[in-house]
């Protein structure tokens, strides 16, 4: 498998990882994906990154997710990841819009390559612009701190993605990996505080 | 040694130092306070040069600190400035020692003014969006009140500041090399656009201000107040270094006009939503937000000499920012039956007689009453203002005029007993201590001097915003 088709199906899964944290609501799963949607982007990323430095999205990803997936399993919030099956009609309309957002980027990745990002590959704007769609989607509709903080995560994803292509600055990096650690600290904070308040 | 280590990353290592001892709150917000104090009066007092002799000794700071290829440059001109910054963090951390606000405030506070001071120094100064980002991430920990589950007045401010972070960071990209360019060119509006998007969500102007009132209303008011009077005052000063620094974005026609417009329109949003309101711990986020209409319509004049009433209105509005936190954060300790409702302060005048004078005070001076500290200022901006264009002068008189209205309807709130009431408890009933009593008038006459002294008080900061030289060349 050539390295190329690699990226393609990273670019893929990266999309689905992203509609499922926008579609479905279960903590566990949504953490595991959030884990492997930072895996993807390590994949994608590399096009434009020397696999050192793609290494530390991919570990600073991890260690949010793992951050994440910590307090909520302190907090005694994870079920088990095959306890619902059912689909919700909420689920049903996130999913159609799930769907809209894939089409839109990939439809709209190659006119923003020619008019904007000429430098940027095609692949690499779908995965950065359906990233940051999915995650404006989510951190407009929904208020729950997890779920809120997942969509800021998956459009930083996105916009880190994007901007690697654009730029390269040790601090800039340095910088968004504080904010990445700073905000699953946050999103931590939050999820503490309303249990804390549904337990008081 | 250089300025960065000084103003920057020796807070920096205070802040960490005061994470240990942080269960210790009165050393913790004395330590914040007195270094806040230090490194505010070392910034004023700094020479010119950076040069100085002490104890016969010769002593040179750079200006530069070089950090991973990109550095951090805090000339002296930007000295007065993070004077001001440490001045702010001085005088809300004096007050943390009587309210309850977080056991972090001192240590947060401190850090978050180092990380304003770095986001104005960094070069390339677009950076600085992922500094302020950072900011708001920290400053969300001391903003959810205490004991109660992230309100979505916090989750919202934290979606629209972290959206506003692309908007800065691309525009800097995008126009990158773009001074060779034609003036009308698409990129250049391009790029306009996105930095005026960027600091719409970043200073919450209209309509992007929901989540101000939301937050005013369950954050203590100490807390949001010293948040939000940090950033204002920094991104307006950071506004003004991409005037000064985009030569393609300053000679863009239309753009301070466009400023002038979008300062206006939250001025009057400000002051209409203001005299529609009935909680008064809400009222702080139209107060910010009219202050933000007021900057930006001088950023919009700064040919006129809107800068001369940026750097005249820092200290006063600070100062017009606390009274109204500090007083409001006592009337709810004393009485802590004020839940904020028009209602619940009815004939509290008679209890508590100089809070509630101070309230209405700290208001009308905010307004720009003559004798109050930020009326030469606001004198210059109204003249400016409508002086050049006619349509300002209705909308900004009706902007003062709701305001005016909340102020009298808190007034009449204020003076006007519950209609049960015994005739015996309509009497004065002394239950303010004596030394805030003192602290109360002290804060008003302070604000006094500052109107009718002017140049004794206000005049060493008209260099505050001497950095940028493009924007406003020196007489």
């Amino acid at each position: 498998m050539s390295f190329e088709t690699l990226r393609i199906i990273a670019a893929v899964i990266l999309l689905l990882c992203a509609a499922v944290n926008l579609v479905r609501r279960h903590w566990v799963l949504n953490v595991a994906v959030l884990a492997l949607q930072y895996v993807c982007v390590f994949l994608i990323i590399l096009e434009v990154r020397t696999p050192l430095l793609a290494a530390i999205k991919l570990i600073v990803g991890l260690m949010v997710s793992l951050m994440v997936y910590l307090i909520l399993r302190t907090s005694g919030l994870i079920d088990s990841l095959f306890s619902r099956q059912r689909l919700t009609s909420g689920e049903v309309f996130r999913g159609t819009i799930a769907l809209l957002l894939v089409l839109i980027s990939h439809l709209a990745a190659p006119k923003v390559k020619l008019s904007i990002f000429p430098q940027s590959s095609e692949l690499l704007l779908t995965a950065s612009m359906g990233l940051m769609l999915f995650g404006l989607f989510q951190m407009g509709t929904i208020t729950e701190p997890l779920y809120l903080v997942i969509g800021m995560l998956t459009f930083l994803s996105g916009f880190e993605l994007l901007y690697a292509s654009l730029e390269f600055s040790r601090v800039l990096e340095a910088f968004f990996t504080a904010i990445n650690l700073l905000l699953a600290l946050v999103g931590s904070f939050f999820i503490v505080k309303d249990v804390e308040s549904r337990a008081g | 040694m250089s300025t960065p280590t000084i103003w920057i990353f020796l807070p920096i290592a205070v802040s960490i130092l005061l994470m240990a001892v942080h269960r210790l709150h009165k050393l913790s917000v004395w330590i914040a306070a007195l270094s806040s104090l230090l490194f505010a009066a070392a910034a004023f007092i700094f020479p010119q040069d950076l040069d100085f002799s002490m104890f016969g000794r010769h002593f040179h700071f750079d200006s530069t600190f070089m950090i991973l290829n990109r550095s951090l440059i805090l000339s002296a001109s930007q000295l007065r400035f993070v004077s001001l910054l440490y001045f702010f963090s001085f005088l809300w951390n004096l007050t943390g020692l009587q309210f309850s606000t977080s056991r972090w405030f001192p240590t947060i506070s401190l850090a978050i003014t180092a990380l304003w001071v770095s986001a104005l120094a960094v070069e390339p100064f677009l950076y600085a969006a992922a500094i302020v980002e950072l900011i708001v991430l920290i400053s969300t920990l001391l903003i959810t009140p205490r004991g109660e589950p992230a309100s979505s007045g916090v989750l919202r401010y934290l979606v629209t500041q972290t959206i506003a972070l692309p908007f800065i960071l691309l525009s800097g990209w995008m126009v990158a090399g773009i001074e060779s360019a034609p003036i009308a060119s698409a990129l250049v509006l391009r790029g306009t656009i996105l930095i005026l998007i960027g600091f719409a969500l970043w200073l919450a102007v209209f309509p992007f201000h929901t989540f101000l009132p939301m937050l005013a209303g369950k954050s203590h008011p100490l807390v949001f107040g010293f948040v939000f009077l940090m950033q204002q005052s920094s991104l307006w000063v950071f506004l003004l270094k991409f005037l000064d620094q985009f030569a393609w974005l300053r000679n863009l026609e239309g753009i301070f006009p466009a400023l002038q417009w979008i300062g206006v329109l939250t001025l009057l949003a400000g002051g209409i939503l203001a005299s529609l309101q009935s909680k008064v711990n809400r009222i702080l986020a139209y107060l910010v937000m009219t202050e933000t209409g007021c900057a930006l319509l001088g950023i919009g004049l700064i040919a006129q000499g809107g800068g001369a009433f940026l750097a005249l209105s820092f200290l006063p509005r600070a100062l017009a920012y606390w009274q109204w936190s500090y007083t409001l954060s006592s009337i709810q300790k004393i009485a802590p039956e004020v839940d904020g409702s028009f209602d619940s302060l009815r004939g509290l005048f008679r209890r508590l007689p100089f809070h509630s004078a101070s309230l209405i005070l700290s208001m009308l001076s905010l307004l720009g009453l003559p004798a109050f500290g930020i009326f030469p200022a606001k004198r210059m901006l109204w003249n400016i203002g409508a002086g050049l264009t006619l349509p300002y002068t209705p909308l900004l008189s009706l902007a003062v005029a709701g305001m005016s209205l909340f102020i009298l309807r808190l007034l009449r709130a204020l003076v006007t007993p519950e209609p049960n009431t015994p005739s015996s408890s309509l009497l004065i009933q002394r239950e303010e201590p004596a030394w805030q009593i003192i602290l109360l008038c002290a804060l008003t006459l302070f604000s006094l001097l500052m109107g009718i002294f002017p140049h004794l008080f206000l005049n060493p900061f008209m260099e505050t915003l001497g950095a940028f030289s493009e924007l406003m060349p020196p007489n």
